[in-house]
């Protein structure tokens, strides 16, 4: 009896770890909350690790300083960079609530009318701008089904394409920067924000201009697949040339202060007052302007872009931290919807609402997932992955190609927030003991010293990081499990067929895979602009 | 089983109106962000700011930075009960679904005592430990000139994780009531839980919108 005691007592010392996890999966499918079965969980096996001895009650200390943060380490309150979270989310639902989103829409597809598939393109475009900083791929799904779904099926396009262009586009926006899933991925892997946003755009920009591509030759070969806006549907007045010269006057005239000033008053940054300058102008034009095609750019196209280059740029020119971008980006979508009359009392108050239910929502799988973490490796369970995995023996492409392929059959059933915060740190390790084999493949030299190592792991964790993002898209997208498709279907008008989804995806998976066997093989393409921009 | 559910009632107007309230501290920490970068990116005001440090002995800058993920700190701790109670906490709805709302609610109850109330308790006890530690030791902030009295925001901590235990005994008296309780106590119960997987309804509902947005369309 003692001896059977024994036995079990070896086996559960070494393999709690791995029960760990198989109780979490088991209650995760349960449909409790995700951060109280995390932090469950924790506690149980905890209390279990206790019995054994393997740590003591005081471990639960440990677990509230990670998940309080500071020193740097990746906590979820003293830490600068998720403050950018909040942020975007705050950007994101103002975006959608104060119909930027829409108003953007409706003047795409004007401007795009004589182009084949013009709505479908439309959806890609917005979709690439407006990304899906709300933090949940449901959501935005919705959203944009909601938003354009309609107006599709009307005009006459086929439901395959119509429902296939949507799901792809608003799933995008979790690769696309500013996006919520690289932040906690970049906090997660302790790499730099900036850098990995700014890594994601070719990588991103590729993926919408495959779908851009297939779209174009799709409706260029079979024009009944989407029918054209007719004419007479275009309520719009014919622009004055006048008020063209007019603006684009305008815009000379503050480049050329601004040109002027750099060269005589050095105390101002000139680069910004001119960019903002033409914003506000190009705002007030707008305004003004009456119901036009300039007027309805300067309205709804300028704008979101502006906001977007502004969020984007002042990461790529070094002006700001990713967060402060955020905290900028935040307070321009206010000032878009207030510019836009839909400022009101109301507005704001469920943008502010729902900015607070998805931070809490976040956070606490963030909470949920740091107490989860800290048992199961005090519990050696990174060291039992370690040992399974040098148990497997794989090189380095098979065991790439295998987290791969296990992400993306978790991508099935797991929203990005599960997978980042709980997976992602088991798996990082594994990818940073394999970095020096990735290295001539991203065209790098062996390391020699410890600053060229971290050099190197710090670039193949970023590319590491988009192939995940691109894979996960990917994976919400696979019919028949991709959950992407079942939020479509469920509020797609009825007429729309689950069949017709999963044959209108079923070609933006291919290209999805296109994408992402172009980033496995051309690894420059997700690292050379971060090169080019932040130096090596 | 009455007033058990009225006292579920208060419990849950605090848990959630304090969520409300701190909510809208995203707008002081926007103010703030801007705020921070105008004086600091923008040369004019950097360079009279950085007078104001010389002669004061303050970085406005630092505290400006201290502040910001002080407020995203409250913002984020005090919104955990608000967010289970209006489920806005992600499940793995897949199976979920299946099953009767009585199902449903048994798991519910076993998983809050089992995993989410052992969890809070915890996370509350040693928010204290950590927070009288910081207060003991009258931690401030790690830069000479940043914000002081770190136990302040760490309290937040201890003030989150009990308004979320708040929620939770909310939930769990009404799914008492809803599993228990006499016919009237089950319909009270029912109508003021919302961790039902209503999600088919929700989205019939939107779908029902775009149906109707479908006809305006063709309308056109």
């Amino acid at each position: 009896m003692h001896e059977l005691f024994e036995v079990f007592y070896d086996h559960m010392y070494e393999f709690v770890g791995a029960y760990m996890f198989v109780a979490l999966a088991l209650t995760l499918f349960t449909g409790f909350p995700v951060a109280f079965a995390l932090g469950g969980i924790s506690v149980i096996f905890g209390g279990f690790a206790i019995y054994l001895e393997i740590f003591e009650l005081n471990v639960f200390f440990q677990v509230i300083q990670r998940i309080w943060g500071g020193d740097g380490a990746s906590g979820a309150v003293q830490n600068p960079i998720l403050v950018a979270v909040p942020c975007f989310v705050f950007m994101g639902t103002m975006l959608e609530k104060s119909r930027v989103a829409e108003d953007l829409l409706h003047i795409l597809q004007i401007m795009l009318r004589r182009v084949p598939g013009a709505l479908a393109l439309s959806v890609t475009v917005m979709g690439t701008i407006m990304a899906a900083t709300t933090g949940i791929i449901g959501a935005s799904v919705v959203m944009m089904t909601l938003l354009a779904l309609p107006a599709m099926l009307a005009r006459g396009y086929h439901p395959a394409l119509a429902t296939g262009t949507i799901a792809a586009s608003a799933t995008l926006g979790i690769l696309i920067p500013p996006s919520i899933m690289l932040v906690l991925m970049a906090n997660l892997l302790a790499v730099s924000v900036g850098n990995l946003f700014i890594g994601a755009i070719l990588p991103g920009m590729v993926l919408s201009g495959l779908y851009f591509a297939y779209i174009m030759t799709m409706c260029s070969v079979k024009p009944s697949l989407a029918p054209p806006l007719p004419e007479d549907a275009i309520k719009i007045d014919p622009t004055q040339m006048q008020s063209v010269l007019r603006y684009f006057g305008i815009v000379a005239v503050i480049v050329a202060i601004a040109f002027i000033g750099h060269y005589t008053i050095e105390t101002l940054n000139w680069k910004v007052i001119g960019f903002l300058g033409i914003f506000l102008a190009s705002m007030i034009m707008g305004r003004s302007e009456g119901n036009t095609m300039l007027g309805g750019i300067l309205r709804g196209f300028v704008p979101p872009i502006f906001l977007i280059v502004l969020v984007l740029g002042s990461i790529f020119a070094g002006w700001a931290t990713p967060t402060e971008a955020a905290g900028v980006g935040a307070f321009g979508s206010l000032t878009l919807a207030w510019f836009n009359r839909t400022l009101s009392k109301d507005v704001l108050e469920q943008v502010v609402h729902r900015t607070a239910l998805t931070t809490a929502m976040i956070f606490f799988i963030f909470v949920g997932a740091t107490a989860f973490s800290t048992i199961f490796r005090n519990v050696y369970g990174e060291d039992l992955i370690i040992e399974f995995i040098e148990w497997l023996e794989l090189g380095p492409w098979p065991l790439l190609f295998m987290l791969m392929g296990a992400i993306f059959i978790m991508g099935f059933f797991f929203d990005f927030l599960e997978i980042t915060l709980i997976i992602l740190p088991v798996f990082s390790p594994v990818i940073r003991t394999m970095a020096p084999a990735f290295a001539p493949h991203l065209g790098l030299e062996l390391p020699e010293n410890a600053a060229q190592i971290q050099f190197l792991e710090a670039q193949v964790i970023y590319w590491f990081a988009i192939l995940v993002a691109t894979n996960l898209q990917t994976s919400f997208l696979t019919p028949p499990f991709g959950f992407a498709l079942f939020y479509m279907k469920g509020v797609a008008p009825s007429s729309v067929k689950m069949q017709e989804i999963y044959k209108g995806i079923i070609p933006f998976v291919m290209l999805q895979l296109i994408g992402l066997t172009t980033v496995v093989y051309f690894p420059q393409l997700a690292l050379w602009l971060p090169q080019q921009i932040f130096g090596r | 089983m009455g007033s058990l559910l009225a006292g579920a009632q208060v419990l849950d107007t605090i848990a959630r109106s304090i969520g409300k309230k701190i909510g809208w501290i995203i707008l002081p920490l926007i103010a703030v962000i801007m705020f921070d970068v105008i004086t600091r990116k923008i040369d004019v005001t950097r360079i009279y700011f950085s007078g104001f440090t010389m002669e004061y002995g303050i970085s406005v800058s630092t505290i400006l930075q201290d502040l910001q993920w002080h407020f995203h700190g409250a913002l984020l701790m005090l919104t955990f009960g608000f967010g289970y109670l209006s489920n806005a906490h992600v499940r793995v709805d897949v199976f979920r679904e299946l099953f009767r709302h009585k199902v449903q609610a048994w798991l519910e109850f076993w998983g809050l005592i089992i995993l989410a109330i052992p969890f809070l308790i915890l996370m509350v006890n040693y928010s204290i430990d950590i927070t009288v530690l910081s207060f003991n030791q009258g931690e401030g902030s790690e830069s000479m000139t940043g914000l002081g009295q770190r136990w302040f925001i760490k309290s937040a901590m201890i003030v989150g994780f009990s308004i979320a235990l708040m929620a939770v005994i909310a939930t769990l008296v009404r799914l008492i009531g809803f599993l228990f309780g006499s016919e009237e106590d089950q319909e009270i119960a029912r109508h003021s839980l919302e961790i039902f997987a209503d999600e088919a309804r929700e989205l019939e509902a939107a779908r029902l919108e775009a149906e109707r947005a479908l006809q305006a369309e063709k309308g056109n």
